[in-house]
């Protein structure tokens, strides 16, 4: 569809000085914004961005500042000119459409206020006037951070549907009795002693998928740490968030734990450690194994400090 | 499904920020470009022939490696400065996967899986064919269409709309022919900042809003759903992997080490998670509105969709008589 409009001068020019004041305040608010978030360690309270971007946000952030602190200099300068010159050359100075260096005397007739038709599409492209909504949803992210959202963790809901507290099979088969496993008897039991293992959270959780890494870790003692999320009174899982890139691409990985005694004082997220016996038992769907730990006591929960990654032990 | 804030958000904001500092280099180098770059120079380098033309656009990103994110603001100038649509078309689709950074990021994820090679192969291989034939799609159709398949900010500088008939004015608007001209640096640099930063807003506004849409689709995907997609037939799983890489918005560089994550799923379906992603997601579909028209992104898109899925399926077929049974691709055993 094709329609006309003119570029008339006062008016054009507000927007074009209202435009370009919006641009440098938004975008300035960014690069500041990115500058704060990286200096107060806003992504990693909130495990939003893997360390590696860091440095590229907090450079990406000086460049825009640098860029909106020449902008400024040069709307102010170009404001300048344009007092100067308001009383005799305003009416060639229109908002045509482009955006004009600054000194804004283009030198290019536009026909004083004259109509002219763009001819094409009705979803073409046009960006003259003034369309505040963009500098809206550019302050959002600003408005997040001033605001301190979001907060850090995964939410209860999100565990839930990610298969945190899925069904286990009932009565729970030890690996010994399953089909084709290889019958080792646990050192615990012939020795009578607690065999220790040193093994990663990531790799504990891994290990559910396969055969020989369950029969190698069960009935072995294991201390993890990750974050808590309750299942039931005796029962509860451990967490920790997998981020290869941002938070956009994190995955919780998981182990359950059980308890000889009801949990009291733990809240949602909180980091703790556990050491206890790893064992693996089928879901009620049959489709996957989940790796368990179970407490001797309930002492053996300890708070601990925060993992910067899923592979720190 | 339970719909959460919180969740919502991180995701949102973790999109946001992730993209920023590519965005800002893309607007950054797109204000060099516009400035320093004489008009038309570029045209003068880049082969008449429309098939080599095309073709050194998909190899681009080997000397100019750039994200998906920061590619569309320089791709734009790009256009204005007079390189074909088919060459920008065939940087933008395959300069975020044929880059040296994303050719290491490939090989490094996989090669514990034992696939790092047949990966890295396939997925440059195929991202060079979808782009080349994409752009070239483009190409025949700008050549039958001219710059009704773009929008006003992105056409040619010599075919703007604003070069009115039947005014005594000259062919190109002042503020458009700068680059090349003898200036003072401060006056350089002001042109830069102005460039740059109006690049800067338009496309991170289109970020922004691809994110909220991609950050809502997410909330309705988990683990589990990925898990069952995998387990699936090979076109529903190789279809599914693709759905999903619109849907999650991941970055070029990284998104490798996502897919081979995916331990239950076969490589041809991680393959079209790889080659997909980095060409089209719900971010750049809107940050596509910004340098084309209506037409034009759906012959892009179609033409990518389309190729992704009939070459993954190829691969899947052929990838045992190919490289043979590999590592990684197990179910979970039982």
């Amino acid at each position: 569809m094709a329609h006309s409009h003119s570029h008339a001068g006062g008016e054009g020019q507000g927007n074009y000085f209202l435009d370009q004041i919006f641009t440098v305040l938004t975008c300035g608010a960014l690069g500041v914004t990115a500058i704060v978030m990286v200096r107060n360690r806003f992504f990693e309270r909130t495990n939003l961005l893997d360390p590696w971007f860091f440095t590229p946000v907090m450079l990406g952030g000086m460049a825009i500042v640098l860029l909106v602190v020449i902008r400024a200099i040069a709307v102010w300068k170009l404001s300048k000119v344009t007092a100067t010159n308001a009383d005799g050359t305003a009416g060639n100075t229109n908002d045509c459409g482009f955006d004009h260096p600054q000194g804004f005397a283009c030198g290019f007739d536009h026909g004083g206020g004259a109509s002219h038709s763009h001819g094409g599409d009705d979803d073409h492209d046009h960006e003259h006037g003034w369309a505040p909504w963009r500098y809206i949803v550019l302050i959002v992210p600003v408005l997040l951070f001033l605001l301190n959202l979001p907060r850090e963790g995964l939410s209860e809901t999100r565990l839930k549907n990610e298969g945190a507290g899925a069904s286990l099979a009932n009565p729970r088969r030890p690996l010994s009795l399953a089909a084709g496993a290889v019958v080792v008897l646990p050192k615990s039991i012939l020795t009578g002693k607690q065999e220790e293992v040193v093994v990663g959270f990531r790799e504990l959780a891994e290990a559910a998928a396969k055969r020989m890494s369950r029969e190698n870790l069960e009935g072995k003692y294991a201390t993890v740490r990750g974050q808590f999320y309750r299942l039931g009174d005796k029962e509860f899982t451990l967490y920790r968030v997998n981020m290869t890139c941002c938070a956009a691409d994190a995955v919780p990985l998981k182990v359950r734990i059980e308890t000889p005694d009801v949990i009291q004082n733990l809240k949602h997220g909180t980091w703790i450690s556990v050491k206890g016996e790893v064992s693996f038992a089928l879901t009620a769907k049959g489709d996957e194994y989940v790796p368990i730990i179970t407490l001797a006591s309930n002492n053996d929960i300890q708070p601990t400090e925060k993992a910067r990654d899923v592979d720190e032990p | 499904m339970e719909f959460n804030v919180n969740d919502f958000l991180q995701s949102f904001v973790s999109i946001v920020w992730e993209a920023f500092p590519f965005v800002v280099l893309g607007a950054l180098i797109a204000g060099i470009l516009e400035e320093v770059v004489p008009q038309q120079a570029i045209s003068k380098i880049i082969p008449k022939n429309t098939i080599l033309a095309v073709g050194i656009g998909s190899c681009l990103g080997l000397i100019f490696p750039m994200c998906e994110c920061g590619i569309v603001p320089v791709m734009r100038r790009l256009l204005r400065k007079g390189l074909p649509l088919g060459t920008c078309v065939a940087y933008m689709l395959a300069g975020p996967v044929i880059n040296p950074i994303v050719i290491s990021s490939t090989w490094v994820a996989f090669q514990k899986h034992g696939i790092g090679p047949e990966m890295v192969g396939l997925r440059t291989g195929m991202a060079f064919v979808v782009a080349f034939i994409a752009a070239s799609i483009v190409q025949f159709f700008y050549n039958r269409d001219g710059n009704k398949l773009l929008t006003r900010s992105a056409m040619p500088q010599n075919d703007n709309p604003f070069n009115l008939p039947g005014l005594d004015s000259p062919q190109v608007h002042p503020s458009e022919i700068r680059a090349g001209e003898k200036r003072p640096l401060s006056r350089r640099l002001f042109n830069i900042s102005e460039t740059a930063l109006h690049d800067f807003k338009d496309i991170m506004v289109f970020l922004s809003l691809g994110a909220v849409l991609a950050s809502f689709a997410k909330m309705y995907l988990n683990a589990k759903m990925i898990q069952e997609i995998s387990t699936g037939f090979p076109a529903g799983t190789i279809l599914g992997m693709m759905i999903l890489s619109i849907i999650m918005c991941l970055c070029s560089e990284a998104d490798a080490f996502v897919a081979a994550s995916f331990k239950t799923m076969a490589p041809s379906a991680k393959l079209s998670f790889l080659v997909l992603g980095p060409m089209f997601d719900l971010k750049l579909l809107l940050m596509f509105t910004r340098v084309f028209r209506r037409k034009t992104i759906l012959i892009i898109v179609i033409s990518v969709f389309i190729q992704v899925f009939v070459y993954s399926l190829a691969v899947h077929y052929l990838w045992d008589s190919l490289f043979g049974d590999v590592a990684g691709t197990t179910s979970v055993e039982l």
